[in-house]
C-alpha cells in the first residue's frame, strides 16, 4: 500500500487520469480579412494535417510509405523523395507522433481514410484562401510558419494584424467511459480559446479589381518592368484599393522569391520626379513667396548651379513663365525659381509637414521611411534639384499622403486600411485620423486649381477624359544607380485627385522603366485616366 | 402463546429481510437502468457532436464555395466566357432629361 499510495502515486495517478479523461485541442480559426462591403478578401478553407501516431502503427513504415505517397504527391517525380521521407520519419524511435502531411484538402483526407492504416489520424488545419485571387497579396500578406511550425502571419496585414488574427486554442477535458464515450454526469474543464478577431478593411473589391487589371494590362502595353496603384480617398486617409505587380500568390508564397514579399507602396522609395513639385510649390504659395501669376525671370535657359548645369526636360525654356504655366510646362527651372524664393529652412520645414522624413502610419507590416536630411545639410544644389524631385526619396504611400492634404483642403490624414476589428458581437472602429494643417484652405484651392490647368493643357492633355475637372502631375523620374543616374531607365508616374472640387479619390500610379516611351504623360497618365473613366462609371461621376 | 409470538418476531425479521433485499434489488435494477440510460445518452452526445462538427465543416465549406463563385475575378471570366464585352463608351445622362416642346 506504501509502495502504490506514497512511491509509485504520481505514476499511477496519470495512468488512471490518462484512462478516465480525454482532452481535445480546439484549434482557434485565424480571423478572416474583409473588403469593406464584408466580403472576404482572405478566408479560411478547410484543411487537414495527416499525421502518424507511431506505437499504433501495424504495418511497416516502408509499406505504408509507399501506399501513401502517391496521394501526397503533385508530381511524379517527387514519388520517391516523399516515400523516402515519410519512411524516415515513421522509423523515428525518439517521437511517437510525427506529422506526415500539412494542409491536406478533403478529397485526399478521404483516401487516406479509405486505406485503413491503423496509427494514421487526422487533424483539422485549415489553410487561407482567397476568393478574390492574388491581386492583392501585397496588401494582405501571407501566413506562414514560425520556428514551433505554428501559423504566423507575414507582411501586409496579416503580419501587422498578427496578434488579432490569430486568436488562441483551448483546451477541452472531459471524463470518458471505458470505451471512451463521454458520461452525461462526468465532469468537464476546459480552457476557453478564441478564435481570431476579423478585419474589415477600407478595400473597395470594385475598385481594386479595376486598378488590377488594368495594371496588368498597363505592364503589358508600355513593357514596363513593375508598377503599382494607390486609389485612396483624401477626405478620410481611408485606402480603397492598392496593387504592385509583378506579384506573387500568397497561397503559394514559397515558390516565389523573398524579394517579392515586401510591399513596393510601402516599403519602396523612389525619387518622385515632376510629381513632387505640386508639394513645393504648394509650400511656395502658403509661404506667400510666389502667386499664381508670379513671373519666372530666370526660366529663359539653363540654370548653372555649383558644378552642375539643369535643363528642362526638352531643352525648351520659356522667359516670364507664371507661376501656373511652370507646373503647366513642368518646367524644372521655373521650380528652381521657387525653391529658392521658398530657401532651405521653409522647403525642409513643408516637406517634414507634408510627412517626408516619417513613416506615413499606415497599418501594414513593412512599411519604411527614407530619411529626410536636416536643413543644415542642405546645399543649393539639393535645394534645386529637390524643387523638381530629384535628390529626394518618398515612398509611394507618403506621394499619396502629401498630395492627398492639397485635395483636401491643406488636412494632413494618415492612411490606413482597417476600419473595424470584429470579433462575435464585439466591434473595434478605427476613425480617420487628421495629423496636421499643412497648408491653408485657400491655398489647397489654388494649389488645386493649377493642378487642374496642368492635366488640362500640359502634355498629358491627349488622354484626359473629355468633361472631368481632374486635378493632376505627370512625373518622369532618372533612376539613380551606383552614385549617378541611369541614362535611359525612368520611373513614369502621375498622381491626382477628382472630380478636382469635391474630391472622390486620389490616386497614384507609377510604372517603372517603361519601354514603350520613358514619359510619364505617355505612360503613366493614360494609365490613371483609363482607371479614373472606370472608377467614374462606378461612383456616378457625372462630366461637367 | 410464546410460540405465537416467536413465530410472529420470525415472520417481521423474514420480512424485514424480504423488503431490504427487495428494496437493494430494486436499487440495482435502477442503478443498471441508470448506467444504460447514461450510457447511450453518452453515445448520444458523441454522435450529436460529431453531427454538429460536420454541419459546421459543410457550412464553412459552402460559404468558401459562395465566396469563390461571386468573387469579382469568377463573375469577369464568367461574363468574357459569355460573350460580354468591356464598354468602350460611357454615355452620361444628364438629371433633366431633355425633352422636345415642339
Amino acid at each position: 500500500m506504501f509502495y502504490w499510495q506514497i512511491l509509485n502515486s504520481p505514476e499511477l495517478s496519470a495512468a488512471a487520469e490518462g484512462q478516465h479523461w480525454v482532452s481535445f485541442e480546439i484549434p482557434a480559426r485565424r480571423g478572416k480579412i474583409l473588403a469593406r462591403d464584408g466580403f472576404p478578401l482572405v478566408t479560411n478553407e478547410e484543411a487537414f494535417l495527416a499525421f502518424a501516431s507511431l506505437p499504433d502503427l501495424k504495418d511497416k513504415p516502408e509499406e505504408i510509405a509507399a501506399q501513401i505517397a502517391p496521394f501526397l504527391v503533385s508530381k511524379k517525380e517527387l514519388l520517391l523523395e516523399t516515400e523516402q521521407m515519410l519512411e524516415a520519419r515513421l522509423k523515428r524511435q525518439d517521437l511517437v507522433w510525427v506529422p506526415l502531411k500539412h494542409r491536406l484538402s478533403r478529397e485526399t483526407k478521404k483516401i487516406l481514410e479509405n486505406l485503413q492504416i491503423e496509427g494514421l489520424g487526422f487533424e483539422e488545419e485549415p489553410k487561407r484562401s482567397y476568393p478574390e485571387g492574388s491581386g492583392a497579396a501585397h496588401l494582405l500578406g501571407f501566413v506562414g510558419s514560425d520556428i514551433n511550425g505554428r501559423d504566423k502571419g507575414y507582411f501586409g496585414l496579416e503580419g501587422y494584424y498578427e496578434l488579432e488574427l490569430k486568436g488562441r486554442s483551448g483546451v477541452l477535458r472531459r471524463e470518458k467511459d471505458a470505451s471512451g464515450k463521454p458520461i452525461l454526469v462526468g465532469e468537464v474543464k476546459g480552457e476557453g480559446g478564441k478564435d481570431g478577431r476579423s478585419l474589415v478593411t477600407t478595400i473597395d473589391r470594385t475598385v481594386q479589381f479595376i486598378i488590377e487589371e488594368e495594371l496588368r494590362r498597363s505592364l503589358k502595353r508600355y513593357g514596363a518592368a513593375s508598377g503599382l496603384v494607390v486609389v485612396a480617398e483624401p477626405g478620410t486617409g481611408a485606402i480603397l484599393g492598392t496593387v504592385s505587380l509583378p506579384g506573387y500568390d500568397p497561397a503559394r508564397y514559397f515558390a516565389f522569391d523573398k524579394e517579392f514579399y515586401p510591399n513596393p507602396v510601402v516599403a519602396s522609395s523612389y525619387e518622385p520626379g515632376s510629381t513632387f513639385k505640386v508639394l513645393v510649390m504648394a509650400a511656395a504659395l502658403n509661404e506667400g513667396v510666389v502667386e499664381p501669376e508670379t513671373r519666372c525671370d530666370q526660366c529663359s535657359g539653363p540654370r548653372r548651379i555649383a558644378d552642375y548645369t539643369i535643363r528642362t526636360w526638352n531643352d525648351e525654356y520659356h522667359p516670364q513663365l507664371t507661376m501656373v504655366e511652370v507646373i503647366q510646362k513642368s518646367d524644372n527651372i521655373g521650380m528652381i525659381f521657387v525653391a529658392e524664393k521658398l530657401g532651405i529652412e521653409k522647403m525642409v520645414a513643408y516637406l517634414k509637414k507634408f510627412g517626408l522624413g516619417q513613416p506615413a502610419g499606415i497599418d501594414l507590416e513593412d512599411e519604411t521611411s527614407p530619411p529626410l536630411r536636416p536643413a543644415n545639410e542642405w546645399g543649393l544644389i539639393d535645394l534645386a534639384t529637390a524643387a523638381f524631385g530629384q535628390g529626394v526619396a518618398i515612398t509611394p504611400i507618403q506621394m499619396v499622403k502629401a498630395v492627398g492634404a492639397i485635395a483636401n483642403q491643406g488636412r494632413l490624414m494618415k492612411p490606413y486600411v482597417v476600419q473595424k476589428v470584429v470579433y462575435d458581437q464585439e466591434v473595434i472602429g478605427v476613425q480617420p485620423q487628421f495629423e496636421r494643417q499643412v497648408i491653408n484652405p485657400a491655398t489647397a484651392r489654388l494649389m488645386t486649381e493649377i493642378m487642374v490647368n496642368a492635366v488640362e493643357n500640359g502634355e498629358a492633355k491627349w488622354a484626359k477624359p473629355k468633361g472631368f475637372r481632374i486635378a493632376g502631375k505627370t512625373g518622369t523620374a532618372q533612376i539613380p544607380v551606383a552614385g549617378h543616374y541611369d541614362e535611359e531607365k525612368t520611373i513614369a508616374s502621375f498622381i491626382g485627385f477628382a472630380p478636382a472640387d469635391e474630391p472622390k479619390f486620389i490616386m497614384l500610379v507609377t510604372l517603372r522603366e517603361p519601354t514603350s516611351s520613358p514619359w510619364g504623360s505617355e505612360t503613366a497618365a493614360p494609365l490613371w485616366f483609363d482607371i479614373a473613366k472606370e472608377l467614374f462609371t462606378y461612383y456616378g461621376i457625372q462630366p461637367g | 402463546m410464546k410460540n405465537k409470538t416467536k413465530l410472529s418476531d420470525i415472520s417481521r425479521v423474514r420480512k424485514l429481510i424480504y423488503i431490504i433485499v427487495s428494496f437493494v434489488l430494486v436499487l440495482a435494477l435502477t442503478q443498471l437502468a441508470i448506467s444504460h440510460q447514461l450510457a447511450n445518452t453518452g453515445e448520444e452526445i458523441r454522435q450529436l457532436e460529431q453531427e454538429t462538427a460536420r454541419l459546421e465543416e459543410e457550412n464553412r465549406a459552402l460559404i468558401e464555395q459562395t465566396s469563390k463563385l461571386s468573387s469579382l475575378s469568377k463573375i469577369s471570366l464568367e461574363a468574357e466566357n459569355g460573350g460580354f464585352l468591356r464598354t468602350t463608351r460611357v454615355l452620361h445622362l444628364t438629371p433633366q432629361v431633355p425633352v422636345a416642346l415642339k
